[in-house]
């Protein structure tokens, strides 16, 4: 239980195009996580998935049932949302409950004076006391159960959020971007609350985020959407390694990845990038698009840079491979640096001035505006994408220098 | 707290001087609200020859405090309050009842013409009531609905309703769309969504609504007048200008009644008055 698949799924608010034909399935017990920027439909599928919306064209499939025209009650899927959106006028308690009073919801309880009888087994039926008791003590807000949510601080609203719909025990968990009003630190502790909550419940997990550290750090398969397609479905470190465009590969790490235009000489065993030559060779045999333009990929980690001390450079380590640069600006980052640096050979046609490149640095300090070589590292994996469609067209392998040499 | 040090530190003097201006203030405007009334029960208490004295009483008389049995036992005054609240609890029920799922449908559900029938809902607020009597009145006496305490809580209702669902529809407009999307994801029907979910949040406009409607049919005088002539429907309105003779009026009597007239609207307002608290909505998404 708690596969959902969607398929050919479209939505269209008026004339926009919020979700393009989107297929999709989320295999039980995953924790799939749907990446993108603001508007590019995540949320709106989501909420397609939840049954908050219903798409103009194809299905919601939840473990084998469709349910696209289902009401949302109906679907045993519980929401998380960014705003918590618990109900001010009950105690956490009655939040917790309320899912499962629902459930002996009767019409006459809307007849005045009797409405109170929808909350009678809020304390004396076992299970839902038990039910609500065992989800508080689960995410430690027990001594809150008696409290109203607006005596609660954010952390606390949003693990009563998650008993709400840790309660009910559903078939899928859908968040919709459930950390973005916590402060960095409590982002983080909810952040392995999340996790420990779904691999305690083994229930699957559909979460939205545009924070790409949440993505790969939390998600089993990470979706990456953009402008309502979507772009690569993958685990998080295939994606980061291996982005299925330019555009998942800018949008993926941090820094993200360093793209110029250059060629892939493969008899040569070369890519020319920024006016430099980077080895390398084929990966796992594949030819690779020789002998014509494409754009290079490259990671802040899978580069180095040494001073550029002139003929000194040439005769040693780097024997000419490399492009020229400058040092633009320096990131401490606790145990490593980070530098942006900007290369020098400024190629009339595609004009490379202000472009930055990010290089992790493990060496000795540089000052500002020293001029550096910036070559690739031993092993490290070179992405191709065609300048035309930005499509990814393959992968080599680095052979400059070792990360020792570069010290 | 973090006010600036510096009004902390300001001379005494002059606050002790800023909190006197208040009270003082304050208390010319409760003098000022207050004396009308307490001006009622001295002339109530007053026989009629002292009425017009050149020097007026400021305290009431107590030997004529009979007057208030007096005019329980000899007018219909019984009758009259009876009729006025069921005309103005009627009123508040029905308003209240139409103008929540009104202003919810209003507020919540898009559809053709939303912005035109709530602009047309405000439209109905600039006729005068004169405007409407005469017609109004042939309606009624078609559908035999003069002379009849539902027909004077229809005709109130009528007038009400769309304040009342302006009001609602406000407060719904503020209540988060979340709450509500997450009682359907739960599993709460539509209408149990009102019920449970919004009204609980909307209550102090709700309270503040209900208000609205009970006083706009309590004091309501030209519908009662025209459309009550009978003696046993008439509300309180109508039945204390009867008092109104045409060589004499007995003003004792006149503010006797008027006093007991205002005494359960007050109690009304001053139940309802709890609930007109704001702040429960707070706490329910981020703030």
């Amino acid at each position: 239980m708690g596969k959902i698949e969607i398929k050919g799924v479209t939505r269209r608010f008026g004339a926009t195009t919020a979700l393009d034909a989107v297929d999709l399935v989320a295999e039980d017990g995953e924790f799939l996580v749907l990446l993108g920027p603001s508007g590019c439909g995540k949320s709106t599928l989501l909420r397609l998935i939840a049954g908050l919306d219903t798409p103009t064209d194809g299905r919601v499939v939840v473990d084998g049932t469709d349910v696209t025209g289902a009401s949302p009650g109906d679907r045993d899927l519980a929401v998380v949302f960014q705003s918590y959106a618990l109900y001010p006028h009950m105690t956490v308690r009655r939040n917790l409950a309320f899912p499962l009073l629902m459930d002996d919801f009767r019409w006459w309880h809307h007849i005045p004076g009797l409405g109170s009888a929808l909350y009678r087994r809020e304390r004396t039926d076992p299970e839902v006391t038990e039910r609500v008791d065992a989800a508080a003590e689960m995410l430690a807000i027990t001594e809150l159960l008696d409290r109203h949510p607006r005596t609660l601080s954010g952390g606390q609203r949003q693990r009563v959020a998650l008993g709400r719909a840790l309660v009910r025990d559903p078939v899928a968990f859908l968040m919709d971007e459930p950390l973005s009003n916590l402060d960095a630190k409590l982002r983080a502790e909810t952040r392995y609350e999340i996790l420990a909550l779904h691999q305690r419940t083994g229930r699957t997990v559909v979460y939205v985020t545009h924070d790409q550290v949440e993505a790969m750090t939390m998600g089993t398969r990470v979706v990456v959407l953009r402008d309502g397609r979507i772009q690569q479905v993958g685990p998080p470190g295939e994606i980061y390694r291996d982005p299925a465009n330019v555009f998942v590969a800018r949008f993926l790490g941090n820094p993200p990845m360093n793209i110029g235009p250059g060629t892939w000489d493969a008899a040569g065993e070369t890519v020319t990038l920024w006016g430099g030559a980077l080895p390398c060779r084929a990966a796992d045999g594949a030819a690779g698009p020789a002998g014509r333009d494409v754009l290079v990929g490259l990671r802040a980690e899978d580069m180095a840079l040494v001073p550029d001390t002139g003929p000194a450079v040439e005769d040693g380590d780097l024997a000419g491979q490399g492009f020229r640069a400058t040092i633009e600006l320096y990131e401490e980052i606790g145990h490593e640096t980070l530098v942006a640096v900007t290369p020098l050979a400024a190629d009339p046609v595609v004009g490379v001035r202000g472009t930055r490149v990010f290089v992790r640095h493990t060496g000795a300090p540089l000052p500002l505006g020293a001029a550096v070589r910036v070559t690739v590292r031993d092993g490290a994996r070179v992405s191709l994408f065609d300048p035309a469609s930005e499509e990814r067209l393959g992968a080599l392998v680095g052979c400059g220098i070792s990360p020792v040499a570069g010290r | 707290m973090t006010a600036p040090a510096a009004v902390t530190v300001a001379p005494a003097w002059s606050r002790i001087l800023l909190r006197t201006g208040k009270a003082l203030g304050i208390l010319v405007f409760c003098v000022a609200c207050i004396f009308p009334v307490y001006w009622m029960l001295v002339t109530a208490t007053l026989p009629t020859a002292e009425l017009f004295d050149r020097t007026p009483k400021l305290l009431p008389d107590l030997a004529g405090f009979g007057v208030f049995v007096d005019i329980l036992w000899t007018t219909p005054m019984g009758t009259w309050l009876l009729n006025s609240t069921i005309i103005a609890a009627g009123t508040t029920a029905v308003s209240v009842a139409f103008g929540v799922t009104c202003g919810y449908a209003l507020s919540r559900t898009p559809f053709r013409g939303r912005g035109a029938l709530g602009f047309a809902l405000f439209v109905t607020q600039m006729l005068p009531e004169a405007l409407l009597i005469v017609p109004l009145y042939a309606v009624f006496a078609a559908l035999g609905l003069l002379n009849d305490l539902g027909g004077l809580v229809i005709v109130n209702a009528a007038f009400v309703l769309p304040i009342v669902t302006w009001m609602i529809k406000g407060a719904v407009d503020s209540v988060p769309l979340e709450i509500e999307e997450a009682a359907r994801v739960d599993g709460c029907p539509r209408l149990a969504i009102l019920r449970f979910v919004v009204l609980p949040v909307i209550k102090p406009s709700v309270a503040a609504a209900a208000v609205l409607a009970f006083f706009a049919a309590w004091n309501e005088y030209l519908f009662a007048a025209t459309f009550a002539t009978d003696e046993s429907i008439k509300p309180t309105s109508v039945g204390l200008t009867s008092f109104i003779g045409e060589y004499s009026t007995p003003i004792n009597v006149v503010m006797a009644g008027s006093l007991l007239y205002a005494l359960p609207a007050i109690a009304f307002f001053m139940i309802l008055q709890r609930h007109v608290v704001s702040g429960l909505g707070a706490g329910a998404v981020k703030g």
